[in-house]
């Protein structure tokens, strides 16, 4: 196994790895938080019709 | 099945990210420079992935008139750009060390792949500019298929001309020149981040099919049916 600090180039390859995890939360949050969003506003909208409709 | 791509694809990524960091043998030539190709390939590939699915999409909407192949295509655009961006930004940290330059202007590779985030961002600005939604989903679709020509441009620029990038390492007749320890970790990087962005494409694209077809009455009956 090779040591945290010994690498070569250590800067280069910790800051690739760590801009790609940064990528992959990014995306992650952007996905489930667009979804969470869009379920919201429309479960909302049909609520407001069905209770619009009601009255 | 979104949670099983998710699940799946996250435990191949850390499988292929700490093998590929700590225990693969450093490279000959590169030392472990090489490491970065643990995040930079598989970054690349979803990339030229993305692209091609959306330009399959785009293909499938302009013919069959799909409404869904569109959904598709708006929700891989996003996902495709931050990969590409960060093909590029991990292909600039390993270049820095081993060709002495973040950057080449007339490198074939490089260039072609910065023209692909340019196609990304473009057809996003192109659909946010158009109000009409049948209209920007056309116009956009038009504008991925004529961007398509890019992904073999991109794939065999190191072929077709001389360029500072190496050559393929994996997809190459006589199989991968890379040795096996150094080989897994790389598969399960690739097929992790493959079924993470199918997990996350999915995710998106149930979002977009939702907002699309918010007005008909089958979305009404399953948010008042709780089946979402």
């Amino acid at each position: 196994m090779i040591e945290f600090f010994a690498m070569d180039y250590a800067y280069y390859v910790y800051i690739s790895f760590l801009s790609f995890i940064t990528v992959v939360i990014i995306c992650t949050n952007n996905a489930f938080k667009h979804h969470k969003i869009t379920l919201d506003r429309i479960k909302n909208t049909i609520h407001q019709m069905s209770d619009d409709n009601e009255t | 099945m979104i949670p099983w791509l998710f699940i799946s694809g996250l435990l191949l990524m850390v499988y292929g990210i700490i093998n590929g960091l700590f225990y693969a043998p450093s490279d000959y030539q590169q030392g472990d420079a090489f490491r970065i190709i643990y995040v930079h390939v598989p970054a690349a590939y979803i990339s030229m992935m993305a692209y091609s699915l959306m330009a399959f999409a785009a293909f499938i909407a302009l013919i069959w008139r799909i409404k869904i192949a569109h959904a598709v295509i708006v929700s891989a655009a996003p996902l495709g750009a931050w990969f590409t961006f960060l093909a590029l930004l991990t292909g600039s940290l390993w270049g820095r060390p081993m060709w002495g330059t973040w950057w080449e202007w007339g490198d074939p590779r490089l260039t072609s792949e910065l023209l692909m985030l340019f196609l990304y961002l473009g057809y996003m600005a192109l659909r946010a500019s158009i109000p009409n939604i049948t209209k920007a989903d056309k116009l956009s679709a038009i504008l991925i298929l004529i961007g398509a020509i890019n992904i073999p441009i991109i794939h065999y620029s190191v072929e077709w001309w001389t360029s500072l990038h190496q050559g393929s390492t994996l997809l190459k007749s006589g199989g991968p020149s890379i040795a096996a320890p150094m080989l897994y970790p790389l598969l399960a990087s690739i097929i992790g981040l493959s079924l993470f962005f199918g997990s996350l494409l999915l995710i998106r694209t149930k979002a977009e099919v939702l907002k699309r077809e918010k007005h008909s009455r089958w979305i009404k009956d399953m948010i008042l049916g709780d089946e979402v």
